[in-house]
């Protein structure tokens, strides 16, 4: 019986916590790099957020690079290039194609809004 | 009669100068050239770096010069493997020398900003972004001994290798 009990309790705790683990999973936002922009070209994040950057690359081997957010990937074409980050200051931080990809690669400039939560 | 005669040394000075063969110019000539282009036409003079000049952005600056810049002045700036250097009117000049060392930092970006007419050097503007110029700018002040990079890769007469390989490398999927 009171194994009974015991299994039940691990059950229904194992219940509660499942929604709070899924939760915790970190956003994931998808940008596409082509010659010569990010699509999305800016995003929003908010203060504190855990969010998984997922870089795909539609043609060429590009980069990025948000120093003030600590990213600096290089994004091969054919597969998707991921960053994690949880800013810890509101603010603007610039991004720009780190990786050279032709007579445009200047203008490959990207945005990150941190938002106060 | 007068308009003909005007009509006529136009086309003729024209002709003259898309016909000229590329010859180094002579030792006044380029004296005067660089004294022009440092004292009067070439802007920028008292532009700062704005970009610290760390072991690890003057790396930095030696990746961006690797993009195209290599293809004229060589990995190491000084014209190392490239087979045409001495053959442009006027000649690549070595990054090391003292008449381009004479630039002022400010001088070199704008230089690597507007390109240099009449010569082969080309606007980078739009294609490199001002922190990529100013990090090559602190490269071109670091300059490595001539000949210790090796030469472009672009010289190695490999253009298609990559393409066979990849080619090769699909067919055997």
């Amino acid at each position: 019986m009171v194994r009974l009990i015991a299994v039940v309790v691990v059950c229904l705790a194992a219940c509660e916590w499942a929604p709070t683990f899924a939760q915790e999973q970190p956003r994931v936002i998808e940008i596409h790099a082509k010659r010569f922009s990010f699509t999305p070209a800016e995003i929003e994040i908010v203060k504190g957020e855990t969010v998984t950057l997922s870089f795909i690359s539609d043609d060429a081997t590009h980069g990025m690079s948000i120093p003030e957010l600590g990213v600096n990937v290089t994004i091969v074409k054919g597969k998707a290039t991921n960053a994690e980050v949880t800013p810890q200051q509101a603010g603007t931080f610039e991004g720009r194609c780190s990786h050279f990809c032709g007579a445009g690669h200047a203008s490959m400039v990207f945005s990150v809004q941190v938002k106060d939560k | 009669m007068c308009f003909r005669v005007v009509c006529g040394l136009v086309l003729g000075l024209c002709c003259g100068l898309t016909a000229c063969s590329a010859k180094a110019p002579g030792p006044v000539e380029t004296k005067t050239a660089y004294w022009v282009k440092r004292h009067i036409t070439v802007g920028g003079k008292r532009e700062r770096n704005p970009i610290p000049a760390t072991a690890a952005n003057v790396d930095a600056g030696k990746r961006v010069f690797g993009y195209y810049c290599v293809e004229c002045h060589g990995r190491d700036g000084q014209n190392t493997g490239v087979p045409f250097a001495n053959r442009l009117a006027p000649p690549v000049p070595s990054m090391a020398s003292a008449a381009v060392q004479a630039y002022t930092d400010g001088q070199l970006k704008w230089i690597i900003d507007n390109g240099i007419f009449p010569s082969g050097m080309p606007a980078s503007k739009g294609t490199l972004s001002d922190e990529e110029i100013w990090q090559m700018v602190l490269y071109l002040r670091d300059l490595p001994r001539a000949g210790t990079l090796g030469d472009p890769k672009a010289y190695s007469g490999d253009e298609y290798e990559s393409d066979a390989a990849a080619a090769q490398q699909g067919n055997r999927n």
